[in-house]
């Protein structure tokens, strides 16, 4: 699982372009993988991993669609170039991941230091907890806010965009 | 409609994505992915684990019911002790057959007195007992066995040879 950790995550926020869905998605990905261990032939364990991740980020984009209102829009044919299966441009990630730290670093103390060391430095809770000398329930408590207020933070910035 | 838009990908897209986001757009996962998904996956064993409410439910109204059949066998039991033990016990029998006979209930055996209590029993009197067959000191120590005795027992040997020492 850690080996494929950082790629089946990569390839959920290309293809949802929402960190915190990506995160999500990857979690159920590894979880199904893991129900399913049985059916599993023990080869190409990459492709399969990735295959249940696009799978479920797909099902999620049709949910997602589902719950839309239909619009006049709808009615007029999709151009062949204008195709929503292409995944996301690294461009597009990367903006992401550049609005996510700068979201991170403007929030307020004490969830600013937390925010920045999970989601920006890709540090564990326990290592924020030792570094910072808080306690680790402390840590998880705050990392949970941040994410909740991120979350809003950077999805209310999606709806006006 | 929108959901149309979106088709599960080839085999050959899938392989392209992966090799394109390996090359081009690696992201960090976050740091407690893993560890999530672990205690994500724990948990939900866990909870299959434990019993469903409904059998929790039906085990109680088994265990209840198996309850209740114990009391009534133990009724069961004690009221047929009640009329078997006269016939299997002798000793019972008479005690038993007065009680039924209502004989103490009604008064018709009358309790006795103190007095009588105290006449069938032939307890000595005080005065009987202080003129009984008391030796006096003198006796006591005229009589040579219980002399012999006290001088053989340990402590008073020492203290009698230290004397005679």
């Amino acid at each position: 699982m850690e080996q494929y950790g950082n790629l089946v995550f990569s390839v959920c926020l290309r293809l949802t372009g929402d960190y915190f869905t990506a995160e999500d998605i990857a979690q159920e990905t590894f979880i199904a993988a893991y129900n399913s261990l049985d059916s599993f032939d023990g080869g190409a364990e990459k492709a399969w991993l990735c295959r249940i991740a696009t799978n479920k980020c797909i099902d999620y984009k049709r949910e997602a669609a589902r719950r839309l209102i239909p619009t006049a829009d709808d009615e007029i044919p999709e151009t062949a170039t204008a195709s929503d299966n292409e995944p996301l441009d690294k461009a597009v990630c990367t903006d992401l991941m550049f609005r996510l730290r700068n979201v991170c670093e403007n929030m307020p103390e004490p969830y600013r230091e937390a925010a920045v060391g999970y989601f920006v430095e890709g540090k564990t809770a326990k290592e924020i907890s030792i570094q910072s000398g808080t306690e680790l329930k402390t840590v998880q408590t705050r990392i949970y806010r941040a994410r909740e207020m991120l979350k809003k933070i950077i999805r209310k910035e999606d709806l006006l965009e | 409609m929108n959901e149309e838009k979106y088709t599960y990908l080839s085999d050959e897209e899938l392989l392209s994505l992966i090799e394109d986001t390996e090359n081009n757009a690696m992201f960090t996962a976050p740091p407690d992915l893993i560890s999530d998904v672990i205690g994500k996956i724990e948990a939900k064993e866990r909870k299959e684990k434990e019993p469903a409410k409904g059998d929790v439910v039906r085990n109680s109204v088994i265990e209840y019911r198996r309850f209740c059949m114990r009391v009534a066998i133990a009724v069961a039991a004690a009221i047929a002790l009640i009329f078997t033990a006269p016939l299997l016990m002798p000793g019972i029998r008479s005690g038993y057959s007065d009680m039924l006979s209502g004989k103490y209930l009604s008064g018709t055996e009358q309790a006795l007195s103190k007095e009588e209590v105290l006449k069938r029993r032939n307890i000595p009197t005080k005065e009987e007992v202080v003129s009984s067959n008391i030796p006096s000191k003198e006796d006591v120590l005229k009589d040579s066995v219980i002399t012999d005795r006290i001088r053989d027992s340990h402590v008073i040997s020492d203290l009698y040879n230290g004397s005679n020492s």
